[in-house]
């Protein structure tokens, strides 16, 4: 009798300890850039993004070619070999940890402020960064929200003269992620 | 007693022994799972691009190669203002400026209707002719599956100067008219070559003897060769085919240069006739390209966004 307690207990432990693991596949990742001569914005709604809520680790990864943009000559030239060279360069990725690690109650609802540090990979640049963001969990499912900026040269994103004007040099950048459980096999 | 006490221990020593084993085998996958999360993007990501397959873009910078059109379309709601001249022979000597004085030109403006289907009508000093073209592209080359992009091309022209000095009597309206057709089949390389061939067809409804044929038939073929990452060097020839051509006319050869700039594309173009739109300048050149009978030329291309974008 204990015995099957025990296994049973054991079963549960493990089961608990998985759903520890969240996902998204339709992510936001949208980036904003004002000058005086233009404003431009572009949406990706196709974000990957992965939540070890355990050890308070993500990975989010966007498809360069997945930003929309008002006009289709916007969204031909950003892809171009001139902008972010998307036929060379197709993704964008972030791997990090909160600086709480894993220690957050992300089961129990409420608003968590986190800091999130870790390397962005972008147009064959790697770079550290420290984002802060809050993580919402709502019955149970964390929703993340952040806001931050990126520099272009950074990312070795420099564009033509001709450009220069019309684009920031520091790009507003926002993410909300809305995730699920996940499941092996789940496409 | 100590025996019986001593097998006792050991058969519970057994059986925690296998429920242990037992759980272990059930517990180790599930526990190894969610360590590797760079493994699990990697899995989610290749069901993705399995799933996504991406149309080839750009395999021509503009939606003509030289002269004649390439497989490219404009993307919806996209209007692209054309302005084009073509001068005179660069052998024409300095006291035609090598040819600038003899300047033609086509005012004309294309429209994407949908991403696959554009519009564009035009009208060239040259004949003074207006002309009109329907293009659809059938398929798009993807990353993989669809090998080429398959455009089909229709245009009118209509020829409103006064024409008649060969004919007996003045002409009317359809004698004014010419019809082209043409299946353009274009790759793109991964090196920075496109190809493209293009058989057309250009119909005349009257010509000039009863010895000349009313429908030309031509081979095109063209290449875009990148030179930089907003230049390219082109290359187009039409080859009519023997019994389908006019007499003493010379197949069209034009080469040239494409820079392409925020929302402009410049065409320098380098060509044997002084004819734009089909009916000129597949049917009727007569320069001779390697002798020196060289038109310098370009189109320029200005791109507005003006309807709405698609939602694909």
């Amino acid at each position: 009798m204990k015995k099957a307690i025990g296994i049973l207990g054991f079963l549960c432990i493990t089961t608990v300890g998985f759903s520890q693991l969240w996902m998204t596949k339709t992510g936001s990742v949208s980036f904003y850039s004002h000058t005086s001569v233009e404003d431009i914005r572009a949406n990706n709604n196709e974000a990957i993004s992965f939540l070890d809520a355990s050890k308070g680790e993500f990975r989010f990864q966007v498809l360069i070619k997945g930003f929309k943009f008002p006009k289709a000559a916007m969204q031909e030239h950003f892809n171009g070999e001139q902008y972010m060279n998307s036929d060379e360069f197709p993704k964008a990725e972030f791997k990090g940890t909160m600086d709480q690690g894993g220690s957050l109650p992300l089961k129990t609802d409420g608003e968590y402020k986190v800091v999130v540090n870790g390397e962005m990979t972008m147009h064959g640049v790697t770079k550290t960064i420290s984002v802060p963001g809050i993580i919402k969990v709502k019955n149970g499912f964390p929703e993340v929200n952040a806001v931050f900026q990126v520099n272009r040269s950074d990312f070795k994103i420099s564009v033509p003269s001709f450009s220069a004007a019309k684009i920031a040099e520091s790009i507003e950048v926002t993410v909300y992620c809305k995730y699920e459980a996940f499941k092996s096999g789940n496409n | 007693m100590l025996n019986l006490s001593g097998i006792f221990i050991k058969k519970r020593l057994l059986q925690f022994l296998v429920c242990y084993s037992i759980l272990f085998l059930i517990g180790f996958p599930m526990m190894a799972q969610d360590i590797d999360l760079d493994k699990l993007m990697q899995q989610e990501t290749k069901k993705d691009s399995v799933k996504k397959n991406e149309k080839i873009l750009n395999t021509f910078l503009t939606t003509r190669i030289s002269n004649g059109h390439s497989v490219e379309t404009l993307p919806a709601g996209v209007m692209d203002v054309k302005i084009q001249h073509r001068f005179g022979t660069l052998n024409s000597g300095i006291g035609q400026l090598f040819g600038l004085d003899q300047a033609t030109i086509r005012i004309g403006a294309d429209y994407g209707i949908t991403n696959n289907l554009m519009v564009g009508f035009g009208r060239a000093s040259f004949q003074k002719q207006l002309d009109g073209f329907l293009k659809y592209k059938i398929w798009s080359q993807k990353e993989s599956g669809t090998p080429v992009t398959i455009t089909s091309l229709a245009s009118v022209m209509l020829r409103t100067d006064p024409f008649d000095a060969n004919l007996p009597y003045k002409p009317n309206y359809s004698d004014r008219l010419a019809y082209a057709f043409q299946i353009m089949i274009a790759r793109k390389f991964s090196d920075g070559i496109s190809l493209q061939l293009m058989p057309t067809i250009v119909h005349n409804n009257i010509v000039p003897t009863s010895n000349d044929p009313n429908d030309i038939i031509s081979m095109g073929a063209g290449g875009s060769f990148q030179l930089s990452k907003s230049t390219r060097f082109n290359i187009e020839y039409y080859y009519n085919l023997q019994g389908y051509k006019f007499e003493n006319t010379q197949n069209s050869m034009s080469m040239g240069f494409d820079i392409g700039t925020g929302g402009h594309v410049f065409q320098l173009v380098f060509t044997n006739g002084q004819g734009i739109a089909e009916r000129p300048f597949i049917t009727e050149t007569s320069g001779d390209f390697f002798g020196g009978d060289i038109h310098f030329g370009f189109n320029i291309s200005r791109l507005f966004q003006i309807g709405g974008k698609s939602k694909k």
